[in-house]
């Protein structure tokens, strides 16, 4: 225990952190209705993930070239991770598929309320996820 | 030599002096230095053969991308690094990476809720700005901020996915805009307009 310096239990924390976001990005990806919301989750709860990781990283390796190579690993990162999701989103929606859209009071934690007065919903929910499946 | 060739609506230019302004001087030192430092970071050696051999290549693959740079593929495109204002942008990453943390930590709330309480929504709506790079980073912030996501770009209609009310409302009262705004132009005015949000399958917008 005693072992550690501060910046490395500093730089722990930082991953630490970073795989639990990670975690989290992973159980949304099964827990979420439909393909554009896993999409965040598998996306952007990681931008973050992957963010903290490399910064904890980059506090362990301390001032050297290394972490240099870090840094263009956040910037490449975080330019690579918006037009992916975005390339994800976008080819789905041209290929018609339907974003599950909802309000909170039709929403029971796990699946849309099929209402009577709006049939469209529980009819669309199969389709998307039948296609993100 | 000549990348465009790859590409069939480019055309091929030969380098031509005359144009050589304030503009392109300023991208080729900005791109060649840009290069220079990727190249010393990633090898380490700081000696005169290996900066040397790092000179050559940036100078390699800047000739390269040069018949590329001269296309334009969006009418409303200009050139980014002389638009750009770098103070503006300086102050603009750290605002973003707070956004980007507190939304993360919104969204990663919501996920492991028992409840998961998330109310996904489609919002569409144009936007003012000057120029297709300026687009180009405002979806591209949209996008990395954890419970937005940018669904498509037509002209300057946008059509943004978001996971729940919260996230989206840094788009809908223009402050995110606002500061990609500043980062490319001195005036500020108003961006966001037309403002659309659905909740429901029957009322989607035509993408």
């Amino acid at each position: 225990m005693s072992d550690f310096t501060v910046l490395e239990w500093i730089s722990a924390v930082f991953i630490v952190l970073g795989i639990g976001f990670m975690l989290i990005g992973s159980i949304g990806v099964i827990r979420l209705p439909d393909f554009y919301s896993r999409t965040h989750a598998a996306s952007k709860t990681d931008t973050l993930g992957i963010l903290l990781v490399i910064v904890g990283l980059m506090i362990l390796e301390g001032f050297t070239i290394n972490m240099g190579k870090l840094a263009f690993v956040l910037i490449f990162v975080a330019l690579a991770n918006p037009i992916g999701s975005h390339a994800l989103a976008r080819a789905a929606m041209e290929s018609g598929l339907k974003p599950l859209l909802f309000r909170k009071e039709e929403w029971d934690g796990t699946s849309v309320i099929a209402d009577s007065k709006k049939p469209s919903i529980g009819k669309s929910k199969q389709s998307p996820s039948g296609g993100s499946a | 030599m000549c990348l465009a060739r790859l590409l069939p609506p480019l055309q091929c230019e030969r380098f031509n002096p005359s144009i050589v302004n304030r503009d392109t001087a300023v991208r080729f030192v900005f791109s060649f230095v840009a290069l220079m430092v990727f190249w010393v970071v990633l090898s380490g050696f700081f000696d005169a053969m290996h900066i040397g051999f790092g000179a050559v290549s940036a100078l390699i693959v800047l000739a390269t991308f040069n018949s590329i740079r001269t296309v334009h593929f969006f009418d409303d495109q200009r050139d980014a690094i002389t638009a750009v204002r770098f103070h503006k942008f300086i102050a603009y990453v750290p605002w973003l990476i707070v956004k980007i943390v507190k939304s993360a930590i919104h969204v990663a709330s919501m996920i492991i809720h028992p409840k998961m309480e998330i109310e996904p929504s489609m919002i569409t709506f144009r936007v003012d700005l000057p120029s297709a790079h300026a687009k180009m980073v405002l979806g591209n912030s949209i996008t990395l901020t954890p419970g937005t996501l940018t669904v498509d770009i037509k002209g300057d209609r946008f059509v943004v996915h978001a996971l729940s009310p919260t996230t989206y409302a840094g788009i809908v009262d223009d402050s995110l805009p606002r500061k990609v705004l500043g980062v490319f132009s001195p005036e500020d005015h108003p961006v966001v307009h037309d403002v659309s949000i659905t909740h429901s399958n029957r009322h989607l917008p035509n993408v």
